[in-house]
C-alpha cells in the first residue's frame, strides 16, 4: 500500500466492527481511533478510545472519518468531518431525510478535495455486478420493468429497536432497510420521475413508523419498478427480477454474515420465442451461486482508491445519495 | 467460489454430442492405435507421478485396452503415463486425424454441438466483459480447436479482433501469430497433456497482464468418470492421459501463477452416459445401480443440475488471470 489512511471510526456497533474488519484486510488503512457512547463496544480493541466524537476528530490528526452511527447525529458527524478537511465514509442512510442528504452533499461540494461516499454496498454484492454486467454488456437488451421485494421478519423487541423511532431513524423498513432496492432500483433502471405509493403500519403495534411501503416508480422514458419493502414477511428475503427486451434476471437471496437472506443468485435466460428448448414459454435458465461476499471489502477499496486518486468513486457518491433519498422522500409522501 | 449451473426442461436421457456411427469410428481407429503402440512400444512408465501435482507413489485405479490409469493419492487426479513419443505417435495418428478432418465428422460436429457452441459463444461474450471490463476486439489464441464450426462461430463473435489458432489438426486455419492475448481459450487440450505444468506455464507467458485465460477440461473427480472407469464409453488411452481432479487443476493454476476467477463444473452429459452404460455398474455400488434404474428422468435430470451446481460433473470450466505480484 503507497499510503496509510489515519482513519476514525465513529460508531463501533455492528456496522463500526464491520467497516473495521474489512478496513484491516484492506491493509491501507491506520484505525487510530475508534468512537461510540457505549464503552461496551469498544471492549477488546486497542485503538484510541473515545466516547465524544467531536473530541475524537478534533483531538486526532485525520485524514479519514468512518461514520456508522444512528441516522440522526450521521449529518453532522459528515458535516464536521468534511469542514476539518475529513474524507468520510458513512452508513446509509444518508441521514433522516432528502434535506439531511442535501446538507452533506453541498458540504462535500463545497470541500471538493475532500471524498464523501455512502454505504450502499448491495452494489457489491456479487449477483449485482454480474446482473449490472449483463445490462450493460447488451446482451439483454434494454430494461422494460423491475419488481423488488426486500422483506425482513422483524423481531421479538421489534417495537424497541432505534430503527423503528422516527428521531432516531428517520423512519421505518424503508429508509432502513428498503433503501438498498431503492438504490439498486436506481442503479439498475434508470432515473424515476414519478412515483406512487402505500406506506402504512399494517401489522407491528409500538412503533410510530410504518412497516411496509409498496412504491410503483416510472422513468422519464417509461421503464416501469415496483418496490415492496416490510417486516411483514416473518422471513429474510431478497428477489429482484429485471426484465428486458432479450430476456430476464432474477436476483434471489444474499449473502449476509447472518446466513438468513439464504442463497445468493442470479438467474437469468434469454428470450427464446423459436422454441430452442423444445417447449414454449421453457427457455433455458442459467444460475449463478456465490459462497463469499466481497461487498464489505469491495466498498472500503473503492473508497481508498478515491482518497489516494487512484480512481474516481463511481458509487454511494453524494449525488447518489440525493438521488436516493428524493425518491424515498416522495415513496413517504404517500401519494 | 462461483458454482453455477443451467436448467432445462429437456431431460432427454438419450442426448448425444456425437453420432453413435462416428462414435464407435473414433474408438476404433483409437483402440487400433493404442494396440499398435503397445505392441512395439514399452509405453508405460509404470506408476510414474501425479502430472498435476507431482505426488509419486500413487495407486492403480483400472486399465482400459491394457493402459494403467492411477488415482493420485494426494489430488485424487487420474492418469496414465507413457512415454513422450508414445503420446507423440498417438497425436500423429493419420487414421485418426483424417477421420477428424473429415466432412462427415465436421458436418456431424456442426448438427449436433452447435446450440452448444452458441450457448459457449454466449457464456465467453458474458463473461469476457465482466473480466475484461467491456474491452472490445480482444485477440483470441484457441490452443487445440478441431471443430472449423466453432472456429468459425469464435471468429465471427462479437468479442474477436484477432483469432489465431494454434496446435490444432485443422493446420490450414492457422493465422497470423498473435504474441500476447486478450484471451486463450485451452478446451479439452490439458486432457491430453503429460506435463500440464509447462503447458500452463507457456500459456501464462502468451497473455497479455490483464488477459484471461478460459480453460476446460475433463475432469477425473466427476461423475460419470467416476461412476464409469475402465467401462466409459468416452474416455479412453492416448486421448485423456490427464484428468485433473477440480481441487488439483485449482491448485495447479496458483503454483503456475494464475489467480482463478472462477470454477464451474457445467457439464450436462455426466448422467446420461452413467445412464446409457447403467448395466455397467459394478454390483458393488448398489445405490448408483439403484438410481440408474429407479429414478424418474425428471430426477436424474435434477441430480445433473446437483453435480452442475456442486462441481462435481467431469466437465470443468475455469477463468483465471494472470497472479499479480507486489
Amino acid at each position: 500500500m503507497d499510503k496509510k489512511l489515519r482513519t476514525a471510526i465513529i460508531g463501533m456497533g455492528r456496522m463500526g466492527k464491520t467497516r473495521y474488519a474489512s478496513m484491516l484486510d484492506h491493509g491501507g488503512y491506520d484505525i487510530c481511533a475508534i468512537c461510540d457512547t457505549d464503552i461496551r463496544n469498544m471492549d477488546g480493541f486497542s485503538e484510541a478510545k473515545y466516547t465524544d466524537w467531536e473530541d475524537c476528530i478534533n483531538k486526532e490528526q485525520l485524514d479519514a472519518v468512518i461514520v456508522c452511527t444512528y441516522n440522526r447525529f450521521i449529518p453532522d458527524i459528515v458535516y464536521v468531518s468534511l469542514e476539518k478537511h475529513c474524507h468520510v465514509f458513512a452508513e446509509k442512510p444518508p441521514g433522516r431525510n432528502l434535506s439531511d442528504a442535501i446538507r452533506m452533499s453541498k458540504m462535500a461540494t463545497a470541500r471538493e478535495k475532500m471524498v464523501l461516499k455512502f454505504g450502499f454496498n448491495h452494489r457489491y454484492h456479487n449477483s449485482v455486478i454480474e446482473a449490472k454486467t449483463l445490462l450493460d454488456s447488451g446482451m439483454m437488451g434494454e430494461v422494460i420493468a423491475a419488481r423488488g421485494v426486500y422483506g425482513k421478519a422483524g423481531s421479538l423487541c421489534f417495537h424497541e429497536e432505534w430503527r423503528n423511532q422516527k428521531e432516531m431513524s428517520g423512519g421505518g423498513i424503508l429508509i432502513d432497510q428498503g433503501i438498498h432496492m431503492v438504490d439498486l432500483l436506481l442503479y439498475l433502471v434508470g432515473d424515476f420521475s414519478q412515483v406512487q405509493s402505500s406506506v402504512d403500519k399494517l401489522a407491528w403495534d409500538g412503533i410510530n413508523t410504518e412497516d411496509s411501503a409498496f412504491a410503483i416508480m416510472k422513468t422519464r422514458d417509461g421503464k416501469v419498478a415496483s418496490l415492496h419493502s416490510s417486516a411483514l414477511q416473518w422471513k429474510h428475503k431478497f428477489d429482484l427480477d429485471i426484465l428486458c427486451t432479450k430476456g430476464y434476471i432474477a436476483l434471489n437471496g444474499l449473502l449476509t454474515s447472518t446466513k438468513s437472506y439464504g442463497e445468493e443468485q442470479i438467474t437469468y435466460y434469454f428470450k427464446d420465442l423459436e422454441m430452442k428448448n423444445g417447449k414454449m414459454g421453457n427457455p433455458k435458465e442459467y444460475t449463478m451461486c456465490f459462497d463469499k461476499d466481497y461487498s464489505w471489502d469491495l466498498e472500503m477499496k473503492e473508497f481508498y482508491d478515491a482518497v489516494t486518486g487512484k480512481e474516481a468513486l463511481s458509487n454511494g457518491t453524494p449525488q447518489d445519495a440525493v438521488r436516493v433519498m428524493e425518491i424515498i422522500e416522495r415513496i413517504y409522501q404517500n401519494l | 467460489m462461483l458454482r453455477s449451473y443451467a436448467y432445462s426442461e429437456n431431460d432427454d436421457l438419450s442426448l448425444s454430442h456425437k453420432a453413435q456411427a462416428i462414435v464407435l469410428k473414433e474408438l476404433e481407429v483409437a483402440r487400433q492405435s493404442v494396440e499398435e503402440i503397445r505392441k512395439t512400444e514399452s509405453s508405460s512408465k509404470g506408476y510414474g507421478k501425479c502430472p498435476v501435482c507431482g505426488r509419486e507413489n500413487n495407486s492403480f485405479l483400472y486399465q482400459k485396452w491394457e493402459v494403467p490409469y492411477f488415482l493420485c493419492g494426494k489430488c485424487q487426479s487420474i492418469y496414465c503415463q507413457c512415454e513422450d513419443d508414445v503420446l507423440d505417435k498417438y497425436k500423429e495418428n493419420r487414421k485418426m486425424n483424417a477421420l477428424r478432418k473429415s466432412e462427415e465428422y465436421q458436418h456431424d460436429a456442426v448438427k449436433r454441438r452447435s446450440e452448444s457452441w452458441e450457448e459457449l459463444i454466449q457464456w465467453l461474450c458474458f463473461r469476457l466483459y465482466r473480466y475484461l471490463a467491456g474491452k472490445k476486439e480482444l485477440s483470441v489464441i484457441d490452443i487445440g480447436n478441431r471443430y472449423t464450426g466453432f472456429i468459425n462461430m469464435m471468429r465471427e463473435a462479437e468479442f474477436c479482433g484477432q483469432y489465431n489458432l494454434r496446435e490444432s489438426i485443422l493446420s490450414e486455419y492457422d493465422d497470423i501469430s498473435i504474441e500476447k492475448a486478450d484471451v486463450i481459450l485451452y478446451i479439452n487440450g490439458l486432457q491430453q497433456d503429460q506435463y500440464p505444468e509447462k503447458k500452463l506455464e507457456e500459456i501464462r507467458n502468451c497473455l497479455k497482464e490483464d488477459g484471461v485465460l478460459i480453460l476446460a477440461s475433463r475432469a477425473g473427480s466427476g461423475f460419470d468418470i467416476l461412476a464409469l472407469q475402465e467401462k466409459h464409453e468416452y474416455i479412453y488411452p492416448y486421448e485423456h492421459i490427464t484428468l485433473p481432479s477440480v481441487s488439483g487443476l485449482l491448485e495447479l493454476l496458483c503454483k503456475t501463477g494464475y489467480e482463478v476467477m472462477e470454477v464451474t463444473t457445467p457439464g450436462v452429459m455426466d448422467v446420461n452416459y452413467v445412464y446409457a452404460n447403467r448395466d455397467q455398474i459394478k454390483n458393488s455400488n448398489l445405490f448408483l445401480q439403484s438410481m440408474m434404474y429407479g429414478q424418474s428422468s425428471q430426477s436424474l435430470h435434477e441430480f445433473q443440475r446437483y453435480l452442475q451446481k456442486n462441481c462435481m460433473s467431469s466437465y470443468v470450466q475455469i477463468i483465471a488471470k494472470r497472479k499479480k505480484y507486489g
